[in-house]
């Protein structure tokens, strides 16, 4: 239904709109369904891959400290310090171990007995640590001991410890103990660091749980966890929130609602492109309806863009075209059958007529009752009132054909005012004469006069007593342009549209063909006639002749 | 390794020919990432030896400078070479603690005067301490106490949340004790948000300046020095954490070598101190002192000058005082009651070691940076400057056991 009763516009719109957001609604849906299980499986992957390579560079920090403690274990002097009962130790194995101690690494190494006891410590300045206590972490690590972490309790940095037997020919003489810094190996996290989205730790025998600052931190929700780094010890990837993931979401949603937006936006460009579209095409139609009724009137406005401009110009065209076609071949065959009405008239009216009149006239003249001679003259009366409108008819019908020539339109002006002073005096009229006066129109002489005198006539009806008409002559624009003019009572619109027709008249009494006869005779001349009206104001009725074409010079 | 060490003997002229010469070894690092503390150290032994030859009563004096580049081994060996083979009577320098230590023991096993100059850990001066050992600049526990006064004068938020950070070896733990104690001591209510130990000489602190702007506290006291210091301040003003929290450091951040390393890169409004200051005290001995030194050098002096020229004043003041250097016991009292003027010293006021922990007692200045021209190439001067005496003795209390 909708599809039937929409215009082409809007069904060719409705089209586009579907081919376009069908295609963004499916890649958006591919998108946020693929791109998302892509990007889990990277960051996942990238992730663990990171965390593991974290993971093997702690391993690897303590096999290098563990390499430090088997060279210093390999000393002599080192076996040869735990194996005397009052061990004192050598310069060389002092500086040895001061050399090994040189390190932001290493607090301190520690010489013990195999009872525990300690012996010495490098730098002789570090202090003994603290007793351990039973829930210190103790893990083996190749053939040494890692203990520890221990993270002191007035904030203090942490540490932990290697310690490695001694032993000569399989006896043991004590252990070899380098005291780290639990910082050095904490820090080696730092990259892992999302700051605020996930955090990694070192988790030793899952109850410590330490950041890259080295501090103990709560437990959190792991995102991976790496291989042990030593019996116990690994590495976690905790989320500190859900951030990540809810930036992930918001980062969807915030694409879905675009998509819909971008659907949205393009259903109402569509819909408005559409009203557009009808809003140029709905005149076009109107204006053939208008057409089809016969109105040939209807104006179809020209402003549409592109094609719709040139179609609404073309149709105007067209209209205008064929109502100036229909309105020559109306005229056309009006004209005939006029003129036919007009021949006819003159032949089996106009001739009768001169019968009567002449009976008439023989009549009266032998007649002596006073009354029937006025009887007689008004029947003589009725019948030149007759003559003269069969008269006027045939100058509308078959007007004659103008014989033009040079006419100083001077000279017209003032012999219609002489013919017509008698009613102009006699109603007290002013009638003025202007313009050029050296005017000289194409045109032929009784026409004018005819033309002229018809419009001033119809001027004095008009006007009341007291009056004023005014005739103008003026060369403008290619045309020379006569005017009459008057203050008298003016016509409404629907007067206006009929005034010119044959037979329409306000006057009792009127033919009604004056003003036709007036056009008629106006473009007989090669001109047109222009008539503006106002009810109260007056009436100027504009005749406009084109200066006939000149003829190139030879 | 011994044939690279920078050598430097300076004789003073002999105006009485008849005692020995005093010898004095100096460690110092003079490459690495301390050694412009030794270079400066080097003018400033040049500017000391000068002027005790200017003085009323001349000694003669041979100074050995050899580069220890802040190595605890090399410094060692430095230290037993001088007096086993060179027969020093005194040693002196060490930027760093951890070396000074070591070579403290040294020196003390070897019953060996050692003037230490430019390292601040209270654990020489209290449970490490000896006959031998005499420090003749402020050390880390004065500052702190002077920073703590600070605190307590200017913040007056309460309760104070402080974090600290500083390097993770002995001076570090003493500068955090210390400040915790003074607090205390102040009466600052307060509490430490947290406390993070990067390691000395690190090269990136983010790990830790990230930690610090998240736990957003209001005071972060600072406790690295020389070039640890100023990479930790770039990186600090880089990724916004003096946009959030007042950074302050009272024993080594007011140095001049951290102003002008750092120059225009030092934020402004940072609260710093340091064991000498260019623009304070205005005396005429250390206007002549900094002054001296310019023309000397080129440049202008890190507090490591004043404390090498310190030293060696300190030797000389101290031999005159016994007569020589026989007499070690006699050296010992004379050390032990010096008085000295120096150039840090401002008007009235005398540097004084304290005779029961051999810690010279010191002004101590503090003040906010501020932009300043007046010693190019550095950018930012200390302003607002509070100054605070030291106590009639130092404070000695109990020492907290390391646990590493």
């Amino acid at each position: 239904m909708f599809w039937r009763h929409n215009n082409l516009a809007r069904r060719y719109m409705f089209a586009a709109l579907v081919a376009a957001i069908v295609p963004l609604l499916v890649i958006a849906f591919l998108y946020d369904r693929y791109s998302v299980r892509l990007i889990d499986t990277i960051s996942r992957s990238r992730t663990e891959g990171e965390v593991q390579a974290v993971a093997v560079r702690m391993g690897s920090f303590l096999r290098a400290q563990l390499n430090r403690l088997e060279n210093i274990a390999d000393l002599p002097e080192t076996a040869q310090f735990l194996a005397s009962d009052h061990p004192v130790m050598s310069d060389t194995l002092y500086d040895f171990l001061l050399l090994e101690a040189d390190s932001p690494d290493v607090y301190a190494i520690e010489l013990y007995s195999m009872e525990e006891r300690l012996l010495a410590t490098v730098p002789q300045t570090q202090s003994p640590p603290p007793v351990q206590d039973a829930t210190t972490p103790f893990v083996s690590f190749e053939q040494a001991d890692v203990i520890g972490p221990v993270l002191p309790p007035n904030g203090l940095p942490g540490w932990f410890m290697i310690r490695l037997p001694v032993s000569v020919n399989r006896a043991e003489l004590g252990y070899v103990v380098m005291r780290l810094r639990l910082n050095s190996l904490t820090e080696k996290m730092g990259p892992l660091i999302l700051t605020g989205i996930k955090s990694p730790q070192l988790v030793v025998f899952d109850r410590i749980h330490l950041n890259a600052a080295g501090h103990r931190v709560a437990a959190g929700s792991v995102l991976h966890s790496s291989n042990p780094i030593l019996p116990g010890w690994h590495l976690d990837l905790v989320a500190l929130t859900d951030k990540l993931n809810d930036r992930r979401q918001a980062l969807r949603l915030t694409l879905l609602i675009l998509s819909f937006a971008l659907v949205l936006a393009l259903g109402l460009l569509f819909f408005q492109l559409s009203n557009r579209l009808t809003g140029y095409l709905r005149p076009l139609k109107e204006g053939a309806d208008a057409l089809s009724r016969g109105d040939f009137s209807a104006n179809v406005p020209e402003n549409g863009p592109g094609e719709l401009g040139s179609l609404a110009r073309a149709f105007n065209h067209m209209r205008r075209h064929l109502r100036d076609m229909i309105n020559s071949r109306v005229d056309i065959e009006r004209r005939a059958a006029l003129g036919n009405m007009a021949a006819g008239i003159a032949h089996e009216v106009r001739n009768p007529l001169a019968t009567i009149a002449a009976t008439v006239y023989g009549l009266k003249r032998g007649e002596t009752s006073p009354e029937r001679v006025e009887m007689y003259d008004e029947m003589s009366g009725e019948i030149e009132r007759v003559d003269r409108a069969i008269e006027e008819f045939l100058k509308y019908a078959r007007p004659s054909t103008p014989k033009r020539e040079p006419v100083l339109v001077r000279d017209t002006f003032r012999g219609l005012r002489t013919l017509t002073s008698a009613q102009v005096l006699e109603r007290n009229i002013t009638l003025n004469l202007g313009g050029d006066s050296q005017l000289e129109l194409m045109i032929d002489p009784a026409h004018l006069r005819q033309i002229l005198l018809n419009l001033i006539l119809n001027a004095i009806q008009a006007v009341p007593d007291g009056g004023l008409i005014s005739l103008k002559v003026l060369h403008l624009c290619g045309a020379t342009v006569l005017t009459v003019e008057d203050n008298g009572a003016g016509m409404d619109g629907a007067t206006l549209d009929k005034v010119m027709r044959p037979f329409f008249t306000t006057r009792s009494g009127g033919s009604g063909l004056g003003l036709a006869v007036t056009a008629e005779l106006t473009r007989a001349n090669g001109g047109y006639i222009h008539i503006d009206s106002t009810p109260g104001t007056g009436t100027t009725v504009t005749l406009t002749f084109p200066d006939p074409p000149r003829e190139a010079p030879e | 390794m011994r044939a690279l060490a920078a050598i430097l003997w300076v004789f003073t002229s002999l105006t009485t020919a008849a005692a020995d010469p005093v010898k004095v070894g100096c460690l110092y690092p003079l490459s690495g990432s301390g050694g412009l503390y030794g270079r400066d150290s080097l003018v400033a032994i040049d500017m000391a030896l000068e002027d005790i030859r200017q003085s009323n009563t001349p000694i003669e004096i041979e100074v050995a400078v050899r580069d220890s580049r802040s190595k605890t081994l090399r410094s060692l060996q430095i230290a037993r070479n001088f007096v086993e083979t060179d027969g020093v009577d005194f040693l002196c320098g060490m930027v760093s603690s951890t070396v000074a230590l070591t070579v403290s023991d040294y020196a003390r096993k070897s019953a060996t005067f050692l003037i230490g100059t430019d390292h601040a850990s209270p654990t020489l001066v209290s449970s490490q301490l000896h006959p031998y050992y005499f420090r003749v600049t402020n050390g880390s526990r004065l500052s702190m106490r002077a920073g703590a006064m600070y605190i307590a004068e200017t913040q007056p938020k309460t309760p104070l949340r402080i974090s600290f950070v500083g390097p993770d070896y002995d001076y570090g733990y003493q500068v955090f004790e210390d400040l915790r104690h003074f607090l205390e001591a102040e009466g600052v209510a307060h509490e430490i948000s947290s406390v993070y130990w990067p390691a000395l000489f690190a090269s990136d602190y983010s790990l830790y300046i990230q930690q610090l702007i998240e736990d957003a506290p209001d005071i972060v006291v600072n406790a690295h020095w020389g070039l640890d210091l100023v990479t930790f301040v770039r990186q600090a003003d880089q990724l916004g954490l003096f946009e959030t929290v007042q950074f302050m450091n009272f024993d080594t951040g007011g140095n001049y070598e951290i102003l002008a390393e750092l120059g225009a890169d030092m934020p402004e409004g940072l609260v710093l101190s340091a064991r000498h200051h260019l623009n304070w005290p205005a005396t005429a001995a250390n206007d002549a002192f900094v002054t001296e030194f310019h023309a000397r050098a080129g440049r202008y002096p890190s507090y490591a000058a004043e404390g090498a020229y310190s030293g060696i004043m300190a030797i000389a003041e101290a031999v005159r005082q016994a007569g020589g250097t026989q007499d070690k016991e006699k050296l010992k009292q004379a050390l032990e009651n010096l008085k000295l003027s120096l150039p840090e010293d401002p008007d009235g006021f005398r540097s004084t070691m304290d005779p029961k922990h051999h810690q010279m007692l010191q002004v101590q200045a503090i003040g906010r940076t501020e932009p300043s021209q007046a010693f190019p190439p550095a950018q930012m001067i200390l302003g607002d400057i509070r100054v605070y005496e030291p106590p009639l003795h130092w404070p000695d209390r109990p020492v907290i056991p390391q646990q590493n």
